[in-house]
């Protein structure tokens, strides 16, 4: 018996992020998966692209190369200027993403101003990678 | 047979994609197909080379459907080459062998678990749900997955009228433009936007602004598709004239948009163009799930799919009213009947109840249609023209892409009745850029198709 939960504890350090999911906390994840949001916005914000694509999540960097990234994000944000005010508008945490492996997501949404355009939406989508740290998967601006 | 399902295998196949479980996929169900059918009547009546005429029309005349037969009657010239083979994009392909094994369909023919790609690269001729699965292939066809941007798009209307040598209507307009928020497969984000889980948003496409006729200088047409097949697509016209945007109700999406009309906005109440509706635009634009779908076979016939002219020209033998000669080609195309749902949520009938689509069995694009009205009478007939090209115009520059690529180079809708015609051509005549089609390259972003956009560009 103890060998069985010897092993199960084990399990559950190893496996640790990865089964994170069905213990989670979602209002902490909200707020992790903001923070790291926000810590990325402003490397895009400062016209760091390589930066941010090296902050990705994994799964970003697997389907979007930096060189992708970089041509599109520039198109976007050159069209629509610099930031001049960002406000959260919602959260939303999500366990499945069309197209994307299931897992642990905060779908996040600002209302944003730019100096191009006073109203835009921007989401921004971390995910909890493998190492158990929340970082971007995807962004958008509409 | 055996000779010809060999033919078919060759001709239809697409022989680009021919690694990896899509291309078993294909080849498996174009076999399947070519068991099943044999070539139309008149498969031996054209030979590269030969150039067909209002003279000896009747050698394609089991070739074209009943209303392009019409075309070539009054005029349009062909001139006939070698069936080639269209490949698809690689990221495309890459998506439909990762994600067409999840895509379900629904007893009442909703897609679910889609993301990107071809949704049934697989096809069974006895499945009853055939034909609508050719149609959702149709809707996600391997054109333009993620972006479009087509500058200077030109419409014109020409009557049969020899005495009238100008045209009745010409309309250009800045962009032609396409956002997906699904099936994203060469642009980030990818495979989907997420603003697709908030908003349920397929995609917004616009044209905008008018450039010309003056009077209607800086009008606009947005259209929002929804996934949900319950909601309706969101429409919307602004008028120059009284600056204002209106909604427009979705079953009018089969009939001519009206500038405002005088009525409405006391500006002019002409049409944007006489006979081309925007559920005709690329052929086909409908809401898939609007309609029911039956799979009247699959037959070699004619079609433009590697169009010698980007861009195209107003046809001199029948008076401008068609884009010719061009280069058509044998082709094995999947003639389908899309008839209006009685129970539709548009609430109404809609003016074009039955079209008989005709869509390339490789490019998954429409070659042809006619369109039926509420008595059951042909009424309009629809030719698209379509380059494969690397490029969208000889002297491109900035829109030279990886490989080649599928585009509409025009789109010819005419009355059969009245012989009065209208064409699209994508790009225009008189364009001076040779950079038109901006296919998958990230120019088009949501925030260029938002209604307050195309007002402040109407301006």
């Amino acid at each position: 018996m103890k060998w069985i939960l010897a092993a199960f504890v084990g399990f559950l350090v190893v496996a640790g992020p990865a089964t994170r999911g069905w213990t989670i906390d979602r209002a902490e994840a909200a707020k992790e998966a903001t923070a790291a949001a926000e810590q990325w916005l402003k490397l895009v914000d400062e016209g760091k692209f390589n930066s941010s694509w090296l902050d990705a999540s994994t799964y970003f960097r697997n389907v979007t190369t930096k060189q992708q990234w970089r041509q599109q994000v520039s198109v976007w944000r050159s069209a629509l200027g610099s930031v001049v005010s960002r406000k959260l508008r919602t959260e939303q945490y999500l366990t499945t993403m069309p197209g994307a492996p299931d897992g642990d997501y905060v779908m996040i949404q600002y209302d944003t101003s730019f100096t191009h355009k006073k109203s835009a939406v921007e989401i921004v989508v971390p995910m909890m990678d493998a190492d158990g740290k929340w970082r971007v998967s995807e962004y958008s601006i509409r | 047979m055996a000779a010809n399902t060999n033919r078919l295998a060759e001709n239809a196949a697409p022989h680009g994609a021919a690694s990896g479980c899509v291309n078993r996929l294909l080849a498996g169900a174009i076999l399947a197909l070519a068991i099943s059918f044999s070539p139309g009547a008149g498969f031996t009546q054209v030979k590269p080379g030969d150039v067909i005429t209002a003279k000896n029309a009747d050698k394609v005349a089991d070739l074209l459907s009943p209303g392009n037969q019409f075309l070539v009657r009054q005029g349009m010239t062909m001139d006939i080459i070698p069936t080639g083979q269209l490949d698809w994009p690689n990221p495309y392909k890459a998506a439909t062998e990762k994600y067409s094994q999840q895509v379900r369909m629904s007893p009442e023919g909703e897609l679910s678990n889609y993301v990107a790609g071809l949704p049934f690269p697989l096809l069974d001729l006895n499945d009853p749900q055939v034909g609508l699965k050719i149609m959702w292939n149709f809707s996600y066809r391997p054109l333009y997955t993620d972006d479009i941007d087509i500058r200077e798009a030109e419409v014109e209307s020409r009557t049969a009228d020899p005495s009238v040598s100008d045209s009745i209507e010409r309309f250009t307009a800045g962009h032609v433009a396409l956002y997906n928020n699904i099936d994203r497969t060469e642009i980030p984000p990818k495979p989907v936007d997420p603003d697709y889980v908030q908003s349920g948003i397929r995609y917004r496409f616009a044209i905008y602004p008018l450039l010309e006729p003056s009077e209607m200088r800086g009008a606009g047409f947005l259209r929002y598709r929804h996934m949900d097949p319950r909601i309706e697509d969101n429409a919307w016209v602004y008028s120059s004239f009284s600056r204002k945007v209106r909604r427009v109700a979705a079953n009018t999406l089969a009939d001519t948009i009206e500038n405002g009309g005088a009525d409405s906005s006391g500006g002019p109440s002409t049409t944007y163009a006489n006979t081309l509706d925007p559920d005709t635009y690329f052929g086909f634009a409908a809401k898939i799930e609007d309609f029911d779908y039956k799979l009247l076979g699959v037959k070699r016939m004619l079609a433009c799919v590697e169009a010698a002219n980007s861009p195209e020209r107003a046809c001199p033998t029948d008076g401008g009213r068609t884009v010719c000669p061009e280069n058509w080609e044998m082709r094995y195309l999947y003639v389908i009947e899309a008839t209006a749902k009685p129970t539709s949520r548009l609430g109404s009938p809609v003016s074009i109840p039955k079209r008989i689509l005709y869509i390339d069995s490789e490019g998954w694009f429409i070659t042809a249609s006619d369109l039926y009205d509420r008595e059951g009478h042909l009424w309009k007939t629809v030719a698209t023209f379509n380059a494969y090209r690397d490029r969208p115009t000889p002297g491109a520059q900035d829109t030279i892409w990886p490989f080649k690529r599928m585009f509409q180079t025009a789109l010819v809708d005419e009355d059969i009745r009245s012989g009065f015609s209208t064409i699209l051509y994508t790009p225009s005549r008189d364009t001076d850029f040779n950079d038109t089609w901006f296919i998958n390259q990230g120019v088009i972003t949501p925030l260029l198709l938002e209604p307050s956009n195309i007002v402040r560009l109407g301006h």
